[in-house]
């Protein structure tokens, strides 16, 4: 039946585009309009503009999740298009293995071998992109409605016919809800760049807790919520959009 | 013409199948009937390679499909499946056009093929550019239908299409599919549960029942020499849905001439109605006899001719 449901209107992202804009390009504004709540801020050094922290910060996590997403789709798409269970199994356990290491620890280990920098930070965070990416593009693909796909091979669709023609578009909206997971760890973590001087939104954080200031934390903690109350928020609209296009036929 | 020859296939420890031999004659409809668990299902999948059997030999017009690429084998070869199986993300005429697509058919014929084949089903024109969460149950398996039919396979295997429908739909879509088989003459190979399904559209029906074949003919025959086994699944109503199966004019035989009907006896059309509607007609009128209209003659069909008409198989 049709249950074409209601578009969502525009209204939460550019809210929080504007804000965003706003913490990162006039922060002093918003931390006196803050003030009477988080007190007034030490007089600190500045190390580079907050714009240009920010810029930083969303790169890396634009370039270490999309290698993320590269590589875990890949893997995740070939271990199911040759039925590799085994493979399959093994990639959950390795990864779920990798994402117990703290991050801190992998960026520690990371220096000696990458130098200090933006290497380190960009390696942590493919590997934590890695997991959420992979799993939910295994339990996509072998999660799917088994009469679609039965019909699909008893019509005598190619393997690699089924896997671009029907089980990609039907498992999309659970591969992009991995990416969203992704995305959003690597906007978190990639605070910790600074103490391996990846600069980032991390800088002031870590300033702010050498010298107890609260203001100085929430300079860089704002702009990083915002972002990832932003990227969920479009990851999220974007998934919609795709599960209404596989929802299935019949209401079992 | 589809034989298989000495067919076993089992599930690790578990047999579904037991050394099977059945041919499937071309342009029949042949009905696999069983309770669940008794492995209609599974010799279909054998046929178009979905399961490989663990012995014996399956043949498709004298080749074994053992020496095809599976996919060559599947495209000759409609399929449709209960639950219907249309993919969600696809629009009614990318469902339908998939296999002439990989068939390398030219759009333009795609597009043609889609809207004779709505009009086949009895879907109007406009529902190619429906998504299949925008229809019905019993428009969704239309489309089913027409989808298995799409590139004119000359056999179709069918697994409880009709399963999830309400009986008056189910029953409409019976008919339908007949109507479209009289002029199409597929090779039907058709798996149900149903035991009015099975007798109505067969003209050989399979009893199956723990992985062997309990007995197999024309309904008709199955009818008179039904083995215990058998009748315990098919019950003693199942002669009740033969009577559904064929039209008076099928039995015209059984008629006499219209003299002596007393006055209050129904009347049915010999060509439409079925012997279940004569004897309806009879029940209902409190009359052993009914009037019968072929073609603008009258005659009568009485009660005493119509309890012959399955007695020794005199079709």
């Amino acid at each position: 039946m049709a249950t074409e449901t209601r578009r969502r209107p525009w209204l939460k992202e550019p809210l929080l585009l504007g804000l965003l804009a706003f913490s990162v390009f006039d922060f002093p504004r918003l931390a006196a309009l803050l003030s009477p709540l988080i007190g007034e801020g030490k007089p600190s050094v500045e190390w580079a503009p907050l714009p240009v922290l920010a810029g930083q910060h969303i790169g890396v996590v634009l370039l270490s999740s999309t290698a993320s997403f590269l590589v875990a789709f890949s893997l995740g798409a070939a271990s199911h298009l040759y039925g590799l269970k085994g493979l399959q199994e093994l990639l959950l356990n390795v990864g779920s293995f990798g994402e117990s290491f703290p991050t801190a620890a992998v960026i520690a280990l990371a220096v000696p071998a990458l130098g200090y920098g933006f290497e380190p930070l960009l390696l942590a965070l493919f590997l934590y992109g890695l997991l959420p990416v992979l799993m939910n593009t295994i339990q996509g693909l072998t999660g799917l409605d088994r009469d679609v796909v039965q019909a699909a091979e008893g019509m005598g669709l190619t393997r690699v016919q089924r896997l671009l023609r029907v089980e990609l578009p039907l498992a999309a909206p659970m591969i992009l809800a991995g990416v969203r997971t992704a995305v959003i760890i690597n906007i978190a973590a990639a605070s910790i760049g600074s103490v391996v001087g990846a600069g980032g939104l991390g800088m002031p954080i870590v300033s702010g807790i050498r010298t107890f200031d609260p203001v100085l934390i929430l300079k860089g903690t704002i702009p990083i919520a915002l972002l990832a109350l932003l990227a969920d928020s479009l990851f999220r609209r974007a998934e919609r959009r795709l599960d209404r296009r596989v929802r299935s036929a019949t209401p079992a | 013409m589809i034989e298989l020859g000495g067919v076993s296939k089992s599930y690790g420890a578990v047999p579904a199948l037991d050394g099977i031999d059945v041919t499937f004659g071309t342009g029949q409809v042949c009905m696999l009937l069983g309770p669940s668990g008794c492995g209609k299902s599974t010799l279909l999948k054998l046929v178009n390679r979905l399961l490989r059997p663990d012995a014996g030999t399956i043949r498709v017009d004298g080749r074994d499909i053992g020496e095809l690429e599976p996919e060559t084998l599947r495209r000759g070869m409609g399929y449709a499946i209960q639950g219907v199986g249309l993919f969600p993300h696809m629009k009614v005429a990318e469902n339908i056009g998939i296999v002439p697509g990989i068939l390398g058919w030219p759009r333009a014929r795609i597009r043609d093929r889609v809207a004779e084949l709505l009009e086949l089903v009895g879907l109007p024109a406009d529902y190619a550019a429906k998504y299949p969460r925008e229809m019905s149950g019993g428009e969704a398996q239309r489309v089913g239908v027409a989808r298995a039919l799409a590139a004119d396979p000359a056999i179709l295997l069918m697994d409880e299409p009709f399963g999830a429908l309400d009986p008056v739909n189910r029953q409409r879509l019976q008919q339908e599919f007949m109507g479209i088989q009289r002029r199409l003459r597929k090779t039907v190979v058709f798996v149900t549960h149903d035991i009015g399904e099975a007798v109505r559209m067969a003209d050989k029906l399979v009893l199956m029942g723990k992985g062997t074949i309990l007995t197999e003919g024309p309904p008709l025959e199955i009818a008179g020499r039904a083995e215990l086994v058998a009748k315990a699944f098919l019950g003693s109503g199942f002669v009740l849905e033969l009577l559904e199966k064929y039209t008076v004019l099928d039995h015209r035989h059984l008629l006499v001439p219209a003299e002596g009907c007393p006055p209050g006896t129904g009347r049915v059309e010999a060509r439409t109605a079925t012997l279940k509607d004569a004897l309806s007609a009879m029940l209902l009128a409190g009359r052993d006899c009914v009037e019968v209209d072929l073609d603008g003659v009258p005659y009568r069909l009485r009660f005493e001719d119509l309890t012959r008409a399955f007695a020794g198989n005199t079709l």
